[in-house]
């Protein structure tokens, strides 16, 4: 599969950026630091296995618009294009947005997952660095390097941590680790809970020991129980004794108010002073509900109603309501007999200004038809659009007749037109890029005069002698540039020789002066007296003097210690002989450095001779070595640029005799030469430009008064037709007028009016006429008004006398009287009405106050009957007698509830106290209870000392209870065990995912093992410029592992140089890679700065490497090296190399 | 107490190759899982079982000869390496 397009429309720095990777060759993404590289790799795989749900890429876009796109071509050659979105639902769509199935894209992908292809299909730095540290590390382990090669590391990663944390939980011998730990602390558990047994004995008495301290304390607590009860009993009675006194004065009291009398009962008491005040207010309400009956009969007797007049109430009142009415119709029959003589004046006055004889009995003269009236306005409005027409046309005329006037004026003085095809015909032929040639020649030669001039400068050469000097070949250079290489080379080499030498001679005089300095061996003399001393010591031993054993002793260990002595001496003696051999050795090597210094020094010289002579031919100073190269640049530069500057100079020199003979042409044409003076040949690039523009302004002018010319001849002739045009307009506007004045003068014959008025006079006429019109039927009108008020008038006075009849009232003569009557028939109805409504509300009145009477004067009965019969109850004849018996009640029941309350504050046992104890004195009372409480803490304090000794028993007993000890013990091996199960989990967990992984490693490395190895080492040759000759495998180990070839030299992983590790790593990771493709599963394999410790020609190979797989891999390479860009531009084929380069992202 | 167990695993998604490192250690996993005798044996015979005290036999304790207390290990062991080897897509 390959990404033929890669569109980073919205995601991470990126908006609308698109990479074209579809050409074959290596891909260069190029960028600084912060420009995106990283963000553009992992785009890659976002884009094909999905965008992360929290994506870290949002911080341009918000994460709902992250977005990407492709163009991608299946390993078939299908394209496929399609839009990735941050979405849960359809994340895939077409470029349509239509939903994209990701089984499409995982056809594509051959059924690689994400994990495989960041790890596989992508390398960085860091990784490969890992996987040449991971080679070394496992001394090689091809199994784990090609397990390593083949998961991008992870599962090299995933054996190391598994390891890692099994070691955390177990080790066999082991003592720290989790496991380990929680068995140890198991074991101590299990101890404990054996020790935590009962000593049978020792138990039973302690025992018994508790049993009698228990019984003690038993014995004191009944005493002390005993004790206490006294002591309430008499704490009782001594508190009691008031309370005894109280309740017998209360209850004598109470005998000597029974014997004073009757005692009302409590419901007598309680209803007797209730029953007083309903009887009050019973009384009180009968009192006033008879006052009020009175004062309603009072008032009926007083109210007098017509019910003559209530009869015809509402003849009454329509009268008053039609009276303004009438009033009208008396006023209008009044007024309408002068209005209608008024409007017959009016129109007649009117129709005698049209028509002087005229009479209003004439109708045909002023009844003119509406469609007359219409068309004489027509007329009118036609006539003064007609004269407002034939003005403005008129004046039309005589103001065109004028602009043709003008016209012909201002052609007449208009200049005469010149031939102007000649100078056009010489300004043409100057061609257009002559001048641009000049000025690029005459800019050639000044570049290349002051480029010559600067070089001669640098090179500090006499420019008389460039012509002539001459200077050694580069081959030449580079030759004697090679043996100055190899002179200081060996130089260095010699330096560092000298260096180390004479460091490690150093070391050695420093440790021989050391062996010289130490101690001096023993001398014979020193040996001869410690033998004679301990001889001396023998004889006296022998002779039986025992007391001298000891010196003897001490003589022997002295021997011993000059013996060991001499031994370290004879050690250092061949140590010392040793280093002066190495030393000797050592100064001869020196000695021979310095001869071939001298040699060195010699060759340098000759060196410097050669170099000399090869420069003789050179003007300027010798360059320094180094320099040359440079030098023999700036002389190569010097001489093309000479030759540059001649053929500048003669092009130059050629197109200025051109524009000589276009600068004498122009000047022959244009007829005011003095106004632009030759210049001469040297000057034509600034005179040819200056006569061109001359010229040009000629033939400007020229056609400007063409231009004008035409412009007057067109006007002269549109103003001659606009003349005619206007004189056309203004006699048809004069026959229309003609037209017009016939159907005038028709029209007034039609509306009878005089032939000789005009519209105006015409219209009001017919305005007149038409205000006769309207007189007359307003006149008409008021007749009709002034018989319909005469028939109101009669009706009311009809209805008017007949009410007055039925009320006996007379009908007045004159009309204001009659309506006086009306408004006082009207107002005595009212007055009887409110009387009638009164007298109705005073009959109910009565009726309920004699109900309420009746009602109140029963009630008062029953609450007299009611009190009687309470003085029954009580057994009193009189009212007094009772209220002194209910008196008594209340002081008899107060004096009730002291008692009952002073008995309940006594104790329940008060009396059997009282009459328990003979001494009922207080005093007596209470110096027995001080007793008996002196007694009382005497047993509580026993008691006490005895609990505490009963304490101390149990505590003894305890230690020989061991439940408590066994049960923490057993606690303690249950959470110890259950913490070991979970850690044990955990353990045999690993230890099967450690299996798994080292199961897959085996069955990779057996299937693949010789394939990947043989590739491998193909490649690793070509990665390290033949330097290794390839890979080989030791068998022998338990595991297999792999070896490198340097000439007849293997080395294990562990042996090689960083940069050549990470080139192992990367020969393993592309064999591996290969893999995929043969089975048709290649995806496009990323790379990200992966050169990092690789030199030049190193990094050359590895593009080469990539460069051969490229066709089987799209291969991607992003790097922030412009160095590896270059590089690669220069040593690989053009088309196969594609930049790409990133620009620097800012953050907003 | 009630032991309580968590399961959890990755939804499907593109992850789910045929070809890779996880395809093969699915493939391993599932061979291993079928296989209840060796994975008896690769718990007996590692010197840790010796040591367990019987505390940890019980009824929910290790148990090699209950194939669905081994299937369990051995489903835990391949959820355990997935995440180990996707952890570095999800830091």
């Amino acid at each position: 599969m390959r990404i033929d397009r890669l569109d980073l429309i919205a995601f991470g720095p990126f908006s609308e950026m698109t990479l074209d990777l579809s050409a074959p060759g290596i891909h260069l993404v190029a960028g600084p630091n912060e420009a995106g590289k990283s963000t553009a790799l992992r785009a890659i795989d976002q884009l094909l296995y999905g965008i992360d749900e929290r994506s870290r890429y949002d911080f341009v876009h918000a994460k709902a618009a992250l977005r990407l796109s492709a163009l991608v071509r299946g390993s078939e050659g299908a394209l496929v294009e399609f839009i990735r979105v941050k979405a849960r639902k359809t994340p895939l769509r077409r470029t349509d947005g239509q939903p994209l199935d990701q089984s499409v894209l995982n056809t594509i992908l051959g059924g690689i997952d994400r994990a495989t292809f960041t790890s596989v299909f992508a390398l960085g730095s860091a990784e490969l660095r890992q996987g040449g540290e991971a080679l070394a590390r496992g001394g090689g382990d091809f199994k784990q390097a090609l397990a390593a090669a083949r998961s991008g590391g992870r599962l090299s990663d995933a054996l190391r941590k598994i390891d890692e944390r099994l070691g955390v939980l177990y080790k066999r011998r082991g003592q720290n680790p989790r496991i380990n730990t929680l068995l140890s602390e198991l074991k101590q558990a299990r101890s404990q809970l054996r020790v935590a047994t009962l000593r049978p004995q020792e138990y039973l008495e302690g025992e018994q020991g508790v049993k009698d301290a228990g019984n003690a304390v038993t014995t004191l607590t009944l005493g002390l129980e005993q004790a206490r009860s006294e002591q309430s009993r008499v704490e009782r009675l001594v508190r009691a004794l008031p309370g005894l006194n109280r309740r017998g004065v209360l209850m004598t009291d109470l005998a000597v108010l029974e014997a004073e009398g009757a005692i009302a009962p409590v419901e007598v008491v309680e209803r007797l002073p209730e029953l007083r005040e309903d009887l009050r207010l019973a009384d009180s309400k009968l009192g006033d509900t008879r006052r009020r009956l009175d004062a309603v009969g009072h008032e009926l007797s007083k109210l007098a109603v017509d019910d003559d007049l209530l009869a015809v109430e509402d003849a009454i009142d329509a009268l008053y309501q039609e009276r303004k009415a009438a009033a009208a119709a008396a006023d209008r029959l009044a007024s309408f007999s002068g209005a209608v003589t008024d409007l017959r004046d009016r129109a007649f006055s009117l129709l005698a200004q049209v028509h002087m004889n005229a009479t209003l009995d004439d109708t045909d003269l002023y009844t003119v038809p509406a469609s007359l009236r219409t068309r004489t306005q027509e007329l009118h409005d036609q006539r003064t659009a007609i004269d407002v027409d034939l003005a403005r046309d008129r004046k039309a005329v005589a103001q065109r007749r004028r602009n043709l006037e003008e016209a012909e004026k201002r052609l007449s003085e208009l200049a005469a037109l010149e031939d102007t095809k000649p100078l056009h015909a010489a300004l043409n032929a100057v061609p257009q890029d002559l001048l641009t040639h000049m000025a690029a020649a005459d800019e050639d030669a000044r570049r290349l005069d002051d480029l010559v001039k600067r070089a001669t400068l640098e090179l500090r050469i006499p420019a008389s002698q460039v012509g002539v000097m001459a200077v050694p070949t580069r081959a030449q250079v580079d030759e004697h540039m090679e043996t100055r290489n190899d002179l200081k080379r060996d130089g260095h080499e010699l330096v560092k020789q000298r260096k180390a030498l004479t460091a490690r001679l150093d070391d050695k005089r420093l440790n021989l002066n050391t062996l010289l300095n130490g101690d001096p061996p023993p001398t014979e003399a020193e040996l001869a007296a410690a033998r004679s001393v301990r001889y001396e010591l023998w004889l006296a031993i022998r002779d039986g003097q025992q007391d001298q054993a000891g010196d003897f002793e001490l003589a022997l260990d002295r021997a011993d210690q000059i013996a060991d002595r001499m031994r370290r001496d004879a050690s250092r003696i061949a140590e010392r002989y040793r280093l002066e051999l190495e030393i000797a050795h050592d100064e001869k090597a020196l000695a021979a450095l310095n001869e071939e210094r001298a040699v060195q020094d010699d060759r340098a010289d000759r060196w410097d001779a050669e170099w000399d002579s090869l420069w003789e031919g050179y003007p300027g100073p010798v360059p320094k070595p180094g320099a040359a190269p440079s030098t023999l640049d700036s002389v190569e530069k010097l001489r093309g640029g000479l030759k540059d500057l001649g053929d500048a100079r003669a092009r130059l020199s050629s197109l200025r005799e051109h524009a000589t003979l276009h600068i004498a042409r122009l000047h022959e044409l244009l007829r005011a030469p003095g106004e632009v003076a030759s210049l001469g040949a040297e000057h034509a690039l600034s005179e040819l430009p200056e006569l061109c523009e001359f010229a040009g302004q000629r033939l400007t002018e020229q056609d400007e008064l063409a231009r004008t010319r035409n412009t007057y001849e067109s006007r002269l002739l549109a103003a001659r037709d606009e003349l005619i045009a206007a004189e056309a307009e203004v006699a048809e506007h004069e026959r229309t007028l003609t037209s017009w004045e016939t159907a005038w003068y028709e029209l007034l014959i039609q509306a009878k009016l005089p032939t000789d008025r005009d519209t105006i006079g015409a219209l009001t006429d017919l305005e007149r006429l038409g205000q006769v019109v309207s007189f007359v039927a307003d006149a008409a009108k008021s007749e009709r008004d002034s018989e319909e008020a005469a028939a109101t008038l009669d009706r009311f006075h009809t209805r008017l006398a007949t009410t007055a009849s039925a009320c006996g009232r007379a009908m007045p003569g004159d009309e204001a009287e009659r309506h006086q009557l009306v408004g006082d028939l009207y107002k005595k109805v009212k007055e009887n009405r409110s009387a009638a409504d009164r007298r109705a509300t005073l009959v109910a009145d009565q009726v309920k106050l004699r109900t309420e009477t009746r009602d109140l004067e029963d009630a008062v009965k029953g609450l007299r009957a009611e009190l009687a019969g309470l003085c029954e109850k009580t057994k009193v004849d009189s009212l007094e007698t009772l209220s002194e018996a209910v008196r008594r009640s209340e002081t008899y029941r107060d004096l009730k509830a002291s008692l009952a309350e002073v008995t309940a504050a006594l104790p329940p046992d008060a009396d059997t106290l009282l009459a328990e104890f003979s001494e009922t004195d207080e005093h007596q009372l209470t110096a027995r209870l001080r007793t008996l409480t002196d007694h009382v803490d005497d047993l509580d304090a026993q008691r006490t000392r005895q609990v505490q000794q009963l304490g101390e028993k149990k505590t003894e007993f305890a230690r020989f209870d061991g439940s408590a000890a066994a049960t923490q013990a057993a606690a303690s091996a249950e959470t110890t065990a259950a913490a070991l199960l979970e850690e044990s989990e955990e353990y045999l967990r690993l230890q099967i995912a450690r299996n798994i992984v080292l199961s897959c490693m085996e069955e990779y490395r057996q299937t693949q093992q010789d394939p990947v190895l043989a590739r491998a080492s193909l490649l690793f040759g070509q990665l390290t410029l033949g330097g290794y000759g390839g890979l080989e495998l030791d068998q022998d180990r338990d595991s297999p592992v792999v070896l490198t070839r340097r000439g007849a030299e293997l080395l294990s992983a562990d042996q090689l140089s960083e940069g050549t590790r990470d080139q192992l790593y990367l020969a393993l990771r592309l064999a591996s890679l290969e893999r995929y493709a043969e089975q048709d599963r290649a995806l496009p394999f990323i790379v990200d700065d992966i050169f990092m410790t690789f030199d030049d020609q190193r990094t050359v190979a590895a593009l080469g490497v990539l460069n051969d797989m490229a066709d089987r891999f799209q291969t991607i390479v992003f790097t922030h090296h412009d160095h590896l860009v270059e590089l690669a531009q220069t040593e690989l084929p053009p088309d196969r190399v594609h930049v790409h380069r990133l620009p620097r992202f800012t953050p907003a | 107490m009630e032991k309580v167990r968590i399961e959890t695993r990755l939804p499907d998604t593109p992850d789910e190759g045929t070809i890779g490192v996880l395809a093969d250690l699915r493939r391993t996993a599932a061979a291993l899982r079928s296989d209840t005798h060796a994975l008896r044996q690769m718990i007996i015979r590692d010197p840790l079982y010796a040591q367990l005290p019987p505390e940890v036999h019980h009824r929910d304790g290790i148990r090699p000869d209950d194939p669905d207390w081994l299937q369990r290990l051995g489903d835990d062991a391949i959820d355990l390496l997935e995440s180990m080897l996707t952890e570095e897509r999800t830091r």
